[in-house]
C-alpha cells in the first residue's frame, strides 16, 4: 500500500462502469422462447400476491398478481425460482408447455435465513463467528420515536441505556459487550447499507434488519473501526411483482414514567428549611412572620401549597405516519417510503418533528449488470428552551412550593422565589420558556449508487460509491424578561427580581457541516468443488474521507425579541468563528470461507487499514480474524439416532479489531491560535500539549466460543456465547505529569482492559391449532476488569478492578445520641457530629473510620436480560417485552435528593426524618448539601441500586382477515394497541431507574407511551 | 461472448490499476485551524505570535481578572461564593488538598508559554535588537510569574528552559533566595532592553522597574527597592492619573492612561474575561463583600481616622464625608445601583456582610446579567504609578526614615483631582514607625480590593494580627497560622514528583 489512493478514484470508476454496461448491453438475447403460465399457493391453498418468479438462466423476473398467476418467458428445461417473503423458495423445472401450480410452505427459519455480514450475506446456520440480527419487523412493533433505542433488549450483548425522553435528544448509549475502552470511543461501528450513515435518517418500518457483528472474527472485516463491535443496517428493498402502497400511522401520548414526591406543603418546608439551617450555622432562610403568613392563610392564593412538579410535567402527543410505494417489474425494483413524526414533550417549549424519506432503486441494465442508488434522507426540526434535560427539570426542583409561576395578581408576570429579599433557588421554568429558545435543523442524506457485476459463473463484482451528508443549523436566542418575587414588598408593590437572566441576550448561530465519502470495491468468488467442498472468497478495497467544518456567529444587539436572524441586529459587539477538521481511512481487505458437506466450516478475515490519525510511520495495521464451527447435527450419528435435534453447532473465534476514534490528530505537535489585545487584538501561538509522537489506535482482541442449539425444529432453540475482549494500548494521559510543566499531558497508548462475558439466548415457538405461542430470553452478564493502568487511583482506578469504581464508606444507619457518637468509632466528618448525623461503618474495626474503610463499589451491573412472550390466535397477536438490568449501582444527589439543594424541596420521606423525637435510622436529621455530618464525604447514603425489571412494551393488534379487506381493495389491515414502559420494578426512589449513570438525581423523566395505530396495504 | 469477457476483465484491470496512481497525500491530513510547530517560528510575524501567545497567559487564574479575589484572604473582604475557598483559608484550614490550584497552576503556564519561547525565538532570523526587545518581554513575563510563585510558595522549581519530557520535569526545588535571584536577572536583561516608553499593553522599562522594586520590597532590601520606584518617578513616564479615581478601572478610561504600568487586558466581545467575568461575578453575583474592618479604614474627609477625636464621624451616618476613595471602592448600604430604567438593581444573592465591591464596576453597562459577560472587558493593573509612589515611601521610610520626598509622594496620592484628601498631618506621622503605619494604612486605602493586600500583609508579618480581630459572616473568627506564610505543594503534584519536597509544617 504504498500509493495511497484519492477520490479521483469515484470518478474512473463511474466511467469505467459505464463503458462496461454499454459493450455487454450489446449483447442481444437471440433464442425463441416459450410464454410460462403459473399459480403461486400456500399450503393452505390461497393464493400468494406478489411472489416473485426468476428465470435463473435468463435472469428474467415477475411477480405473481392479485389472484396468485404469473406468466414469464421460458424455455424448456429452464429452471424457475420462486420466493415469498416467509416463504421457502423452490425451484421448478419448465418441462413442458403447460401451467405450472406451485405450493410454497412457511419457511423453515432456521434452515434458510439469509443473514447480512459484513460486505455479503451468510446463511445464518452456517455462520461460525458470533452474529446476531433482528428483524424490521421486531424493531416496528415498539413505536417509539427512537430508533436507536428500539434495539435496547433486542441482542444478547448490546446493552442499550437510553437516558432521557426528551424529544429529539433521546438517542440511547450502545455497547457491545461491555466498555471497550476508557481512552478512545466505546461505541460500535454503525453502517446503513454498508456506510456509515446516520441510523436516524430512518424510520422503524424502512428497516429491513439489524446485524449485529460481536466477535472480532466476524466484525475483524472492518479493521480499525471496529473495536467496539459492528452494527449492520440494511433498508428494505423494492420486490418484483405487484406495487403495494403501505400507510402505516399511530397517535400516542406520553407522560413520565416517574417523578419524586416532594414536600409540597409551604410551612412544613420553610420551618424545614430552618432547622437544615440551624444545623449547618447558618442564617434562618425565612422570619417566623413569614412562616406565620403561610401559616395562617393555608393554601390560599397568596400562601400557596404548590407541587412544581407536577406542574411542569405533563402530557405530549406523539404521531407519526408512515407512507411506503414499493414493487417492481423482472427488470427494475423501487422501494420509496415518507415519515413524518411529530413529538411534543412532556413539558413545555419543545417540538420536534422528523421527516425521513428513502429511496430505492434497482435496474437490471443488462443480464449481468445490475445498477442500483439506495439514498435516504432526513430532516429534524427541534425546537427546544434554551435550558434543556436535567438543566429544566431541576429547576422545577428548585423552585419552592411556596410560590406558583405567575403572580397572583392575574398579571401573567412570572416569578422566581418567594420573598424578595430572600437567596432564591435557582431560575423558574417559566423564566426559561419565556425568554428564548434553541432551534436546532439537522439535515441528513445517506446518498449510494453502487453496480454489481456478474463477471463470469460465481465471481461478482460490486462496487459502490456513497456520500453521507449532515448538516446542522443552531440557533440559540435569549432575551430578558422581567421576574418577580411572588410576594409583594412592604408598600404591597410586586417588585422585579433577577434571577432567571438568560446566559446572554441575544442569538447564536452555528451551522455545521460534515461529509464522508466512502467508496468501496468487492469481488466476490464462489464455488463447489467435488460436491462436497464449497469455497466463498472475497476481496475488496476501500477509501474514506471526512470533513466536517463549522461556523459560527453571535449577535448581541437585536431591537425586540422575534428577530431571529443576524441580520436583524447592527452587529455591536458581534463575534464570530469558524473551523474544520478531516480523516481519512484506506483499506483493503479479504474474506475467506470454506465449508465441507455443511458440517465443517472455515473462515478467515483480514483488513490492512491506513488511517490519517496516527504518525506515518505507524500508520499501517493489519487486523484480522478467524472462526470455525463444527455443525455436530450434521453428522450422521447424531441426524439417524437423535433426529429431534434440529440444529447443533459448536463455534469457535479469535480475531484482532481496532478503535481509531482517538481523535483526529492526536500525534502532531500544534500550536493553538490564541489572541492577547495589546491594544486591538492580536493573534497568538501557544503550545499547550506535549505530544507522543508514536501514538497509535487501541486494539482488541476477542476470543469467542459459541454454541447453537435448535430442537424439533425450532420448537426450542439456544444460542449461547462466550466471550473474552481484551483491549490493550488504550489512550491515556501521562497523569504523572507535574503541574508544573504548565502543559497538559501527553496521551500515550498504555492502559488495558479486559471484559468477560456470557450471552444467552433461549426461544421457544409452539402452536396448537390456530393459536400459536412464543417465548425468549435474553441475557448478558459480563465482568470488566482493568488490567493494565498508568496511573492507577485507589478505589476507583486500579488493576484487577471494574473500571472507575464508587470508592465510598460505607453507611450503617444514624446516630441517635450523643453517647451513641462518643462510643462509636471516630467518623470521616471533619465537624462536630450530631445526632441526627450518618453513622459509616468502621470496616478494618481499628477504632477510626478512616480511608482505608471506603468500599469498592462497581460502576457495571450484575447482568442485563430481558424476554419476549408472543401468542398469536387467528387474527389476534399480542406481544409482551420485558427488559431489565440487575445490580445496577448509581451515586446520586443534589436537587431532590440533597434537602434543599438551591431551595429545592426535600422528597417527602424526610417527613420521618430523625430527629430527637422520631429516631429515624435510615434518614438523617435534614441538612444542607455540603453539611459534613452528611454530605461531607462520599458514603454509600448517595449510591443507589438502580436495578429494575420493566414491562418495556405491550402490543396488542389485530390483523383483519383477507375476505374483510379485500372488500376494500386492500391486501391487508392490522389495527393495534401499544404501550411503553407500562409497568416498572424497581427498588430505585422516586426516579426511573433508567438512567445514563451517576450524578444528579433530577432527570428528565422517561416516557411512557400510550399508542394506537392502523396499518393499511393496498 | 468470449470477446466480451476479455473485455470486462480488461477493463476492470485498467480500473483497478487507476487506483494506486493517486496522489499521495490521501491519509496525510494536517490540523486545519492551528499550527504545526515545524513550520513556526520563521518570520518576525511568527515571533511576534509566539510572544502574544505568552501574554495571553496572563489572563489566566490570579494573573487574570481574579486577582481582585486575592483580597478575600486578607482582612479586606469575604469570599461570598467560595470561588477559591479562601472562606477556609481564613479560618487557619490550609492543607494540600484545599489551596486553589490556580497558585500553582497559573504561573507555571505562564513560565511554559515564556520558556517555549524563548527556546524557539534564538534560532528565529529576525533583527537582533527585535529579538532582544522580544525576549526581554517574555523574560519579564517569567519574572513576573515566578514572582508570584516565590509570594505564594517560597522556593519553587525552576525551569529556565523547558523540560523535554514528563521524566525531566521532574526536579527539586529551588530555595526562595534562588528564585529570588534568577528573578532579579531576569529583570535586568529586561530593564537593559525593553524600551523606556509609556505603556500601551507592551511590558516597557517601566513595568520591569516597577516589578524589580516590588521583588526588593518582599527582600526588604529597602534602599534598592527606593532607588528602583526613583528611577521609576524620575523618569517621567507615568503619571497619576487625574480623570477620576474610579475611571482608572474602567475600560474606556484605562486605555493610554498615564498611571498604568503594567495591566493584563481584555478585549470585548472577542477577548472577554474568563469564567463570567467580574461584571457577574462581582456585579451581580455579589462575590466579593469588603468586612466592615476595611469600610473603617477610610478616613473622613477632613484626613481624621474615624476614631479619632474630632473627626465627626457620625455613626448615623457612617458612610458622610469619607474619603471619596471609599465609595469608589465599595458600594455601601445607601449606595444603590440605579438600573437604566430607574429601578433599583438587586444583586443574586443577599450581602453577608452589607457591602460589596465597586471598583471595577462599570455601572454604564448596568443591569449586571450574563448578557454582559461578552462586554467585561476591564483591564486588571499590576502595577500603577499610586503603587511605585506607595512602594516609594515604604522604601524610603524603612531605609531612611520620614523625609519630604516621602510625604510628597503620599501626598500627590491623596491630592489626586477628585480624591483631594488633605495632605499628611507630618506632626502625627513623624517618625518612621508612626509614618509606616500611616504608609500601610494609604496603601490599603489607595490600592484596596485590587489584589495586593494579600501579598502585602504577608511581606509585612500581619496576617495574624489583622485577620485575628475579625469574624466571617458566619461568626467564625478567622485566624491565619504563621506556617501559612507560604502556602503548602498541591498534593498531586507531590505525588507525581518525587523529588519535591513540601514546605515545612505542611509534612
Amino acid at each position: 500500500m504504498k500509493n495511497p489512493f484519492t477520490n479521483g478514484v469515484i470518478k474512473h470508476w463511474l466511467a469505467c462502469s459505464l463503458v462496461i454496461a454499454f459493450m455487454t448491453l450489446n449483447a442481444q438475447e437471440t433464442k425463441a422462447q416459450n410464454i410460462i403460465n403459473g399459480r403461486v399457493n400456500n399450503s393452505s391453498g390461497e393464493p400468494l400476491v406478489s411472489a416473485t418468479i426468476n428465470n435463473k438462466r435468463s435472469k428474467k423476473a415477475t411477480a405473481t398478481n392479485s389472484t396468485g398467476e404469473f406468466s414469464i418467458a421460458a424455455n424448456m428445461g429452464d429452471v424457475l425460482e420462486i420466493s415469498f417473503a416467509g416463504m421457502r423458495t423452490q425451484e421448478v423445472a419448465v418441462n413442458g408447455p403447460g401451467a405450472i401450480t406451485v405450493t410454497l410452505n412457511a419457511s423453515d427459519a432456521i434452515e434458510d435465513e439469509v443473514i447480512v455480514v459484513g460486505y455479503g450475506t451468510q446463511k445464518k446456520i452456517n455462520l461460525s463467528g458470533s452474529v446476531a440480527t433482528v428483524s424490521g419487523k421486531t424493531i416496528a412493533q415498539r413505536p417509539t420515536p427512537n430508533i436507536q433505542n428500539l434495539l435496547q433488549g433486542r441482542v444478547a450483548g448490546l446493552d442499550v441505556v437510553q437516558s432521557t425522553g426528551e424529544p429529539g435528544r433521546d438517542n440511547g448509549a450502545l455497547r457491545i459487550r461491555g466498555l471497550g475502552s476508557y481512552g478512545a470511543s466505546s461505541s460500535p461501528l454503525i453502517l446503513v447499507d454498508g456506510v456509515i450513515g446516520s441510523i436516524n435518517n430512518l424510520s422503524p418500518q424502512d428497516i429491513e434488519s439489524v446485524t449485529v457483528l460481536k466477535d472480532a472474527a466476524s466484525a475483524s472485516i472492518y479493521g480499525a473501526r471496529a473495536a467496539n463491535g459492528v452494527i449492520l443496517i440494511t433498508t428494505k428493498k423494492g420486490k418484483a411483482g405487484k406495487n403495494v402502497i403501505d400507510y402505516n400511522g399511530s397517535w400516542s401520548t406520553s407522560e413520565a414514567t416517574a417523578y419524586p414526591d416532594l414536600i409540597t406543603n409551604s410551612v412544613t418546608y420553610m420551618e424545614m428549611y430552618n432547622q437544615a439551617n440551624a444545623r449547618s450555622g447558618r442564617a434562618l432562610q425565612y422570619t417566623q412572620a413569614q412562616i406565620d403568613l403561610y401559616k395562617n392563610n393555608p393554601n390560599s392564593e397568596q400562601y400557596p401549597n404548590f407541587n412544581w412538579l407536577d406542574y411542569v410535567l405533563g402530557k405530549g402527543p406523539i404521531q407519526n405516519h408512515h407512507l411506503g410505494f414499493s414493487g417492481g417489474s423482472d427488470k427494475t425494483t423501487y422501494n420509496l417510503s415518507m415519515n413524518y413524526l411529530d413529538q411534543n414533550s412532556i413539558t413545555k417549549g419543545y417540538l420536534y418533528k422528523r421527516y425521513n424519506a428513502l429511496l430505492d432503486l434497482a435496474t437490471q441494465v443488462h443480464k449481468r449488470v445490475k445498477v442500483s442508488t439506495n439514498i435516504n434522507f432526513s430532516f429534524q426540526d427541534a425546537k427546544a428552551p434554551w435550558l434543556v434535560n436535567d438543566d429544566l427539570l431541576l429547576l422545577a426542583y428548585a423552585s419552592a412550593p411556596t410560590f406558583k409561576p405567575f403572580l397572583p395578581d392575574g398579571s401573567g408576570r412570572a416569578t422566581n422565589r418567594d420573598f424578595a429579599g430572600n437567596t432564591s433557588g435557582n431560575r423558574s421554568v417559566e423564566e426559561v420558556y419565556n425568554t428564548g429558545g434553541q432551534f436546532t435543523k439537522t439535515y441528513n442524506v445517506n446518498a449510494q449508487a453502487f453496480a454489481e457485476v456478474d463477471v463470469i459463473q460465481g465471481l461478482k463484482w460490486l462496487s459502490k460509491a456513497a456520500v453521507t451528508f449532515y448538516n446542522q443549523d443552531f440557533k440559540n436566542r435569549q432575551f430578558a424578561s422581567p421576574s418577580y418575587a411572588y410576594q409583594p414588598n412592604a408598600g404591597g408593590v410586586y417588585t422585579q427580581v433577577a434571577n432567571g437572566n438568560p446566559t446572554y441576550l441575544g442569538l447564536r448561530q452555528t451551522s455545521t457541516r460534515n461529509i464522508t465519502k466512502t467508496f468501496y470495491s468487492t469481488l466476490t468468488y464462489s464455488k463447489t468443488f467435488a460436491v462436497d467442498h464449497t469455497l466463498n472468497a472475497l476481496a475488496g478495497y476501500e477509501q474514506q474521507n471526512n470533513v466536517s467544518t463549522n461556523l459560527d456567529g453571535a449577535r448581541y444587539d437585536f431591537p425586540n425579541n422575534t428577530i431571529m436572524e443576524l441580520n436583524g441586529s447592527t452587529g455591536l459587539n458581534q463575534t464570530t468563528g469558524g473551523g474544520s477538521s478531516d480523516w481519512a481511512l484506506q483499506s483493503v481487505f479479504g474474506r475467506i470461507n470454506y465449508q465441507y458437506k455443511e458440517k465443517y466450516f472455515l473462515e478467515g478475515n483480514i483488513r490492512r487499514d491506513g488511517t490519517s490519525r496516527v504518525d506515518p510511520k505507524y500508520r499501517w495495521g493489519t487486523f484480522s480474524g478467524g472462526s470455525v464451527a463444527w455443525k455436530i447435527s450434521g453428522e450422521n450419528f447424531l441426524k439417524e439416532n437423535v433426529s429431534w435435534v434440529s440444529d447443533l453447532k459448536l463455534r469457535a473465534s479469535y480475531g484482532t479489531l481496532g478503535n481509531q476514534e482517538i481523535g483526529n490528530y492526536p500525534y502532531q505537535e500544534i500550536l493553538s491560535l490564541t489572541s492577547y489585545p495589546y491594544t486591538g487584538l492580536n493573534s497568538g501561538a501557544l503550545l499547550t500539549r506535549l505530544v507522543e509522537k508514536n501514538l497509535r489506535w487501541e486494539k482488541t482482541a476477542v476470543t469467542n466460543f459459541g454454541l447453537d442449539l435448535e430442537l424439533f425444529k425450532g420448537l426450542f432453540g439456544a444460542t449461547v456465547d462466550l466471550y473474552k475482549k481484551n483491549t490493550t494500548d488504550i489512550l491515556a494521559q501521562r497523569a504523572d505529569l507535574p503541574s508544573s510543566v504548565g502543559l497538559t499531558a501527553p496521551t500515550v497508548n498504555a492502559g488495558a482492559m479486559v471484559n468477560t462475558g456470557i450471552e444467552v439466548e433461549l426461544r421457544h415457538q409452539h402452536s396448537i391449532g390456530e393459536f400459536t405461542y412464543g417465548a425468549s430470553v435474553l441475557f448478558h452478564k459480563y465482568k470488566n476488569e482493568v488490567t493494565k493502568v498508568l496511573a492507577p487511583t485507589l478505589g476507583t482506578f486500579e488493576v484487577g478492578q471494574p473500571y472507575n469504581n464508587y470508592f465510598l464508606y460505607v453507611w450503617d444507619g444514624i446516630f441517635q445520641s450523643q453517647e451513641e457518637i462518643d462510643k462509636s468509632p471516630k467518623q470521616p466528618s471533619s465537624g462536630v457530629l450530631k445526632p441526627g448525623d450518618l453513622k459509616i461503618k468502621d470496616i478494618s474495626g481499628n477504632g477510626t473510620v478512616g480511608p482505608e474503610d471506603r468500599v469498592r463499589y462497581s460502576r457495571f451491573p450484575d447482568y442485563n436480560y430481558s424476554f419476549n412472550l408472543n401468542a398469536g390466535w387467528k387474527g389476534f397477536s399480542v406481544t409482551a417485552f420485558f427488559q431489565g438490568v440487575y445490580g445496577q449501582d448509581v451515586q446520586v444527589g443534589d436537587w431532590g435528593y440533597d434537602p434543599f439543594f438551591q431551595g429545592s424541596a426535600p422528597p417527602t420521606k424526610f417527613l420521618n426524618a430523625w430527629t430527637p423525637a422520631n429516631p429515624s435510622n435510615t434518614i438523617p436529621a435534614v441538612y444542607l448539601r455540603g453539611y459534613s455530618g452528611v454530605s461531607g464525604y462520599a458514603s454509600t447514603y448517595f449510591l443507589q441500586d438502580a436495578s429494575y425489571l420493566r414491562l418495556k412494551n405491550l402490543y396488542l393488534s389485530y390483523t383483519f382477515p383477507q375476505n374483510i379487506v379485500k372488500k376494500f381493495a386492500s391486501q391487508g389491515l392490522i389495527v393495534y394497541l401499544s404501550g411503553d414502559n407500562l409497568v416498572t420494578w424497581t427498588q430505585y426512589e422516586g426516579n426511573d431507574p433508567e438512567r445514563a449513570g451517576s450524578g444528579r438525581f433530577a432527570q428528565f423523566p422517561q416516557l411512557r407511551i400510550y399508542t394506537a395505530g392502523v396499518s393499511i396495504k393496498f | 461472448m468470449k470477446t466480451r469477457y476479455i473485455c470486462i476483465i480488461l477493463v476492470a484491470v485498467v480500473v483497478t490499476g487507476l487506483l494506486p496512481s493517486c496522489n499521495k497525500s490521501y491519509l496525510d491530513k494536517n490540523p486545519t485551524d492551528a499550527i504545526s510547530n515545524g513550520a513556526f517560528w520563521k518570520t518576525d510575524a511568527d515571533v511576534q505570535m509566539g510572544l502574544t501567545g505568552v501574554y495571553r497567559r496572563l489572563q489566566s487564574g490570579f494573573f487574570g481578572h481574579y486577582k481582585l479575589w486575592l483580597d478575600t484572604y486578607s482582612d479586606n473582604a469575604y469570599d461570598r461564593h467560595s470561588y477559591f475557598n479562601f472562606g477556609e483559608l481564613t479560618q487557619g484550614v490550609v492543607n494540600p488538598g484545599n489551596v486553589s490550584g490556580n497558585f500553582y497552576n497559573a504561573p507555571y503556564q505562564g513560565i511554559a508559554a515564556a520558556n517555549y519561547f524563548l527556546d524557539n525565538v534564538e534560532a528565529a532570523p529576525i533583527v537582533e535588537a527585535d529579538k532582544n526587545k522580544y525576549k526581554a518581554e517574555a523574560r519579564f513575563l517569567r519574572a513576573l510569574f515566578y514572582f508570584d510563585l516565590a509570594q505564594s510558595f517560597g522556593g519553587v522549581i525552576i525551569y529556565k528552559t523547558a523540560p523535554k519530557s514528563v521524566d525531566d520535569s521532574k526536579i527539586k526545588q529551588s530555595t526562595k533566595d534562588e528564585l529570588l535571584t534568577f528573578i532579579h536577572e531576569e529583570l535586568d536583561f529586561a530593564i537593559a532592553n525593553l524600551p523606556d516608553v509609556v505603556y500601551a499593553g507592551h511590558a516597557v522599562k517601566g513595568s520591569a522597574q516597577a516589578l524589580k522594586a516590588n521583588v526588593f520590597l518582599l527582600q526588604q532590601n529597602w534602599a534598592q527597592a527606593a532607588t528602583l520606584a526613583g528611577e521609576v518617578m524620575t523618569a517621567g513616564k507615568f503619571l497619576l492619573y487625574q480623570g477620576g479615581y474610579q475611571n482608572l478601572f474602567l475600560t474606556p478610561t484605562q486605555q493610554a492612561n498615564p498611571e498604568i504600568i503594567f495591566s493584563t487586558k481584555y478585549l470585548a466581545p472577542n477577548n472577554p474575561q474568563g469564567g463570567e467575568g467580574l461584571l457577574v461575578e462581582i456585579g451581580w453575583y455579589g462575590a466579593i463583600n469588603p468586612y466592615q474592618n476595611m469600610v473603617d479604614e477610610y478616613e473622613m474627609a477632613n484626613g481624621k481616622m474615624i476614631t479619632e477625636a474630632g473627626s465627626g464621624f457620625d455613626p448615623a451616618n457612617p458612610y458622610n464625608n469619607r474619603d471619596p476613595r471609599l465609595k469608589m471602592t465599595i458600594k455601601v448600604p445607601n449606595d444603590p445601583f440605579i438600573n437604566p430604567d430607574g429601578s433599583v438593581f438587586q444583586h443574586s444573592d443577599p450581602l453577608l456582610t452589607g457591602f460589596t465591591q465597586k471598583k471595577y464596576l462599570d455601572l454604564t453597562k448596568l443591569p449586571f446579567d450574563r448578557s454582559k459577560i461578552p462586554l467585561t472587558d476591564q483591564n486588571i493593573i499590576h502595577y500603577r504609578y499610586a503603587d511605585v509612589l506607595l512602594m516609594y515611601a515604604e522604601a524610603k521610610n524603612e531605609a531612611t526614615g520620614p523625609d519630604a520626598t516621602v510625604y510628597a509622594a503620599l501626598n500627590s496620592i491623596r491630592s489626586r483631582t477628585g480624591v483631594n484628601m488633605p495632605p499628611v498631618d507630618q506632626l502625627l506621622y513623624n517618625t518612621k514607625d508612626n509614618l509606616r503605619e500611616f504608609i500601610r494604612h494609604e496603601r490599603r486605602v489607595e490600592l484596596g480590593l485590587e489584589g495586593h493586600r494579600y501579598f502585602d500583609l504577608k511581606r509585612w508579618g500581619l496576617m495574624q494580627a489583622k485577620l485575628a480581630p475579625l469574624k466571617n459572616p458566619g461568626g467564625t473568627p478567622l485566624k491565619f497560622g504563621e506556617l501559612n506564610n507560604v502556602l503548602p505543594f498541591p498534593q498531586g503534584e507531590l505525588d507525581k514528583n518525587p523529588q519535591l519536597t513540601q514546605n515545612k509544617d505542611y509534612k
